[in-house]
């Protein structure tokens, strides 16, 4: 669905491509629809059944603009101790 | 002998042509053969992108994610006073492991580990210790196993905004 809504321009990439930490051969962008919101686009860290790694999107807050804040800030929790800052989030080992 | 003209010869080979007999067997359809598929016929763009399964990872302790859920370890700088007050009432993990968030499940790989639910409704689910010489596994059925190594950690879901809201993403 996500990669439909990217080819038919109903998502449009607004950040550059970066590596998605701990997912080798993954990707990220931060991607933009008509009305404003905006959808972190990721790699999915597994492949599905037919072998091929689908596209997962997460929406996030209309601010950001790089995609591995954004990321940091989907498994962030202000009210604990142990944060997920984007140096945090750059460290992560695996993603499945 | 007679000396055979260019008009003779196609004679002579024309004379030697015979109709083949009509080939017994029945007629078999003609072979399909798939189009080649163009790029927007396949399901992802990344789909060459394919890392290497790695069934049994070695384990770590850094930040490790599996679909909506993310390990993050305590860092050092944390107090004595708050690690203990965060730790003291976790509980061991039976051998039939803990759902902390179906399907994502926690088993005690080796010797046992400890767990404890975070008591607020935010994103964090709770903290898990992993003591010295054994190791946790998040399990889940369609991602991939994740091993965890020593240490504390917080284990928390990833949360989303849709239209000014904050929930929590279901993957």
């Amino acid at each position: 669905m996500t990669a439909a809504a990217i080819r038919s321009g109903r998502l449009v990439r607004v950040s550059r491509v970066v590596s998605d930490p701990g997912n080798p051969g993954g990707v990220a962008a931060l991607f933009a629809s008509r009305d404003g919101a905006r959808a972190l686009v990721a790699v999915d860290g597994t492949p599905g059944p037919d072998g091929t790694r689908p596209l997962v999107c997460v929406p996030v807050p209309a601010h950001f603009t790089d995609p591995l804040a954004a990321a940091a800030w989907t498994y962030d929790d202000e009210a604990h101790p142990v944060r997920c800052t984007p140096g945090v989030y750059a460290l992560l080992a695996r993603r499945t | 002998m007679p000396v055979l003209t260019l008009p003779g010869m196609l004679r002579a080979a024309l004379a030697t042509h015979r109709t083949p007999p009509p080939d017994p067997t029945p007629a078999r359809p003609p072979v399909r053969v798939p189009a080649p598929r163009r790029p927007a016929d396949v399901a992802c763009p990344t789909a060459s992108a394919l890392a290497p399964i790695d069934p049994d990872p070695v384990p770590s302790a850094g930040p490790q994610a599996q679909g909506d859920v993310i390990v993050l370890p305590w860092p050092d700088f944390m107090s004595p006073h708050v690690r203990f007050l965060h730790t003291a009432s976790a509980a061991p993990v039976g051998r039939a492991g803990l759902v902390l968030l179906d399907p994502h499940t926690l088993i005690a790989e080796h010797g046992g580990v400890f767990w404890s639910w975070w008591p607020d409704t935010g994103p964090t689910l709770g903290t898990l210790v992993v003591p010295a010489g054994t190791v946790a596994r998040l399990g889940h059925d369609t991602h991939r196993d994740l091993r965890i190594a020593p240490g504390v950690y917080a284990l928390r879901r990833q949360r989303r905004e849709v239209s000014g809201r904050i929930e929590m993403a279901v993957d």
